[in-house]
């Protein structure tokens, strides 16, 4: 079942590791479980066991342990397998040598909306409290950018470290990694690059302890990464499941490939990002209750209109239906509306439906609207450009209130 | 007055045979504004509207050596290319319609076009009008009902809304000197801030409203320049994601709406402006009635 895709690629810690691999930073010995095979043979003691996961702060919510046997392990991925963490499933579970530590660094590189530029950052405390040194000022983070015409300079990498007190051999070890963390960022066309924390262990060695890497969607396109899909935050409910075959039937036009089931009263069929987005913000601020969030846009054929709105009013307990939209450029607004009284009239509402909308062809549009609500007896109350949008979002909470009381 | 572009910007589409580009000429061109060439590479010789398509830039710019803006509709993955060639050029306006554009070629772009001191507007902007003078972009789409000239400067993270702003204020009897859709995505080559900057050296413009979001730091930008007294002129934000912030963990819209850590929330965007001295709307439909009132009172 595809998921809710999340728009940018987070990878999990084995996956980002062996990215950093690839540009020579060096990462703990390690072996992956995945949730099918069954425990290999070259284990070793004692070992960190990781859940691979997409959401942060695993460790606080217990998915990290030692492992000092066989036996220990065995409970521990048996635990880990069983359990969610914020809603996702465990697949895979990463074994670990233990580091013996002397010191944690911190190591990211990001882009600043303020400098509009990658910026390094890099700190010579590092570890699982970092939000709270970020917070609290407790720590000193220097903050360099670079130009992303040009790469990261040893010299410059050299500056940074220096800067946050790394001194000795540490300093062209140090740059190495920065350099080459800055050629990962680059060439993988990653969003976010951390290394939290970057281990010095006490013989020595700098490792990547942990690797929080975001890819950028929009260029998954020049790369050929083998990444198994992001299965996303939650599992989508059966209604969003069936809603979002709609488009794979017919490629003009969006109808439902954002659709989220929600606990309100409230149905929601919208147009356009932007106005679809400040719609529902109207509709919270006046107090209403979404039953879902679902668009339709860039001019969908009246078929796939019938089927998002039969299948979004066919949830129960829904009290009122708001269609809405701004002016659109292009989309046929007779046509959709056909399509929106196919799928209503499979139902035939009593609730209450405002219509926000406008554009091409809106007066046959609204004609349709007028025809079926004196044919059927439903109650719709239309509105075009003169009103504003948000407006009949009041206008929808105060009608599905009312309804409510009567029945 | 208004800002960026006017009767006298002079422009060249690039991929101007694609099917947005195209629409979008003939209602630039119905719209008064001078189209005076296009290139898409392998097209040379082609008519679009009536105008002349050229393979590249600097053939266009043989004959039309008057072309002081760019707009970039071309597919993602040539884009870098595309605005890199505008860039070498001099063209000193280059607006960028197309969406998705990597984020790490939307960082080069800006740096290169900081460098040699011109101005993007974009990726992902809808297109930029100024009522009543000319557009570039898809703004407006074929009717332009929604705008009229007058007093106030938008700028808008929502393309949709950019249309819907202005004809809430059209529609009270307020028109707009100039209406800027700078996108939604993490780098953009004009923030609020730069264009704030713009309105406010402009003597036609009385006020401003700004549509923005959750997610990044521009609206909070915004904070430090109205307190650092560098828009003196009155400021009227909405800022979109009650519903986006409800249900973060899965990210809806723009590429640049995503949370990370307590900053780019939508109570910390509204604080900060409001300690500023920025007017902040809860509800879209209450920006005309407040523009309103500060004009009239």
């Amino acid at each position: 079942m595809p998921g809710i895709v999340h728009p940018n690629m987070k990878l999990k810690e084995f996956e980002g590791k062996s990215l950093l691999n690839n540009f020579g930073i060096t990462i703990p010995k390690s072996i992956l479980i995945s949730k099918e095979a069954s425990l290999g043979e070259h284990l070793f003691f004692p070992c960190v066991v990781k859940a691979q996961t997409i959401h942060g702060k695993r460790g606080k919510a217990g998915f990290v342990k030692i492992a000092k046997t066989q036996n220990e392990l065995k409970f521990f991925i048996e635990d880990f397998f069983s359990r969610t963490h914020c809603g996702e499933e465990i697949d895979e579970i990463l074994l670990e040598e233990e580091l013996d530590i002397a010191h944690e660094y911190y190591v990211s590189i990001i882009f600043d909306t303020g400098k509009r530029k990658p910026v390094v950052i890099f700190s010579s405390c590092g570890g699982i409290d970092i939000e709270e040194h970020q917070k609290n000022n407790s720590c000193f983070f220097i903050e360099y950018p670079v130009c992303p015409l040009k790469k990261l300079f040893p010299w410059q990498a050299r500056e940074i470290v220096i800067r946050a007190g790394v001194r000795g051999k540490n300093i062209f070890k140090m740059e190495k990694i920065l350099v080459n963390l800055f050629r990962c960022f680059g060439e993988n066309d990653l969003k976010i690059a951390e290394i939290n924390p970057l281990v010095e262990t006490k013989d020595g060695r700098l490792i990547a302890a942990d690797a929080k890497i975001m890819i950028d969607d929009d260029a998954l396109f020049r790369h050929n990464f083998d990444f198994s899909p992001r299965k996303g935050f939650r599992k989508p409910t059966p209604l969003e499941y069936e809603i979002s075959l709609i488009d794979k039937d017919d490629y003009h036009g969006v109808a439902g490939k954002t659709f989220l089931e929600l606990d309100g009263d409230i149905a929601v069929l919208a147009s356009g990002g932007g106005a679809s987005l400040t719609s529902m913000d109207a509709l919270l601020s006046y107090g209403g209750n979404p039953a879902n969030y679902t668009e339709y846009s860039g001019n969908p054929s009246r078929d796939k209109v019938r089927r998002l709105t039969e299948l979004t009013l066919s949830k129960p307990g829904i009290h009122g239906l708001w269609v809405v939209g701004g002016t659109a450029n292009f989309t046929d607004i007779a046509e959709t509306f056909q399509g929106f009284v196919d799928g209503l009239l499979v139902h035939c509402p009593s609730y209450p439906i405002v219509v926000r909308r406008a554009g091409p062809r809106m007066e046959e549009g609204f004609q349709i609207l007028r025809e079926a609500k004196e044919k059927y007896g439903l109650d719709i109350h239309m509105y075009d450009h003169r009103t504003p949008i948000t407006l009949t979002a009041k206008i929808m909470v105060e009608l599905a209130m009312q309804y409510k009381k009567k029945i | 007055m208004s800002i960026l572009v006017d009767q006298n910007t002079k422009v060249l589409i690039q991929g101007i045979t694609g099917k947005e580009a195209s629409r979008a000429c003939r209602f630039m061109l119905d719209y008064g504004t001078k189209v005076l060439c296009g290139v898409t590479p392998g097209k040379g010789g082609e008519m679009v509207e009536g105008v002349p398509v050229y393979h590249s830039v600097s053939e266009a710019l043989e004959h039309f050596p008057e072309v002081n803006c760019a707009m970039i509709s071309v597919p993602p993955a040539s884009s870098w290319d595309a605005v890199a060639e505008a860039i070498e050029h001099n063209i000193p306006l280059i607006n960028i319609m197309t969406e998705t554009i990597p984020i790490h070629d939307s960082a080069k772009m800006l740096a290169r076009a900081r460098e040699k001191n011109i101005r993007l507007v974009g990726p992902a902007s809808v297109g930029i009008m100024s009522p009543g003078k000319a557009k570039v972009g898809f703004i407006g789409g074929p009717t332009n009902q929604s705008f009229t000239p007058g007093p106030v400067g938008i700028i808008s993270k929502s393309g949709g809304m950019c249309s819907e702003t202005a004809l809430e204020l059209t529609h009270a009897g307020i028109g707009q000197s100039t209406v800027v859709g700078i996108g939604g995505d993490v780098i953009i080559g004009s923030t609020f801030v730069d264009l704030l900057e713009l309105f406010e050296e402009d003597i036609e413009t009385k006020i401003i409203v700004l549509y923005g979001e959750i997610g990044g730091t521009y609206e909070q930008d915004v904070a430090l320049c109205v307190k650092n007294g560098k828009c003196t002129k009155p400021v009227v934000a909405f800022i979109s994601g009650k519903f986006a912030g409800m249900i973060r963990h899965i990210p809806l819209g723009h590429a640049g709406a995503i949370i990370e850590g307590d900053l780019g929330t939508r109570e910390a965007k509204i604080e900060s402006l409001q300690k500023a001295g920025v007017h902040v709307v809860d509800v879209h439909n209450e920006i005309a009635p407040l523009v309103k009132n500060i004009l009239f009172s």
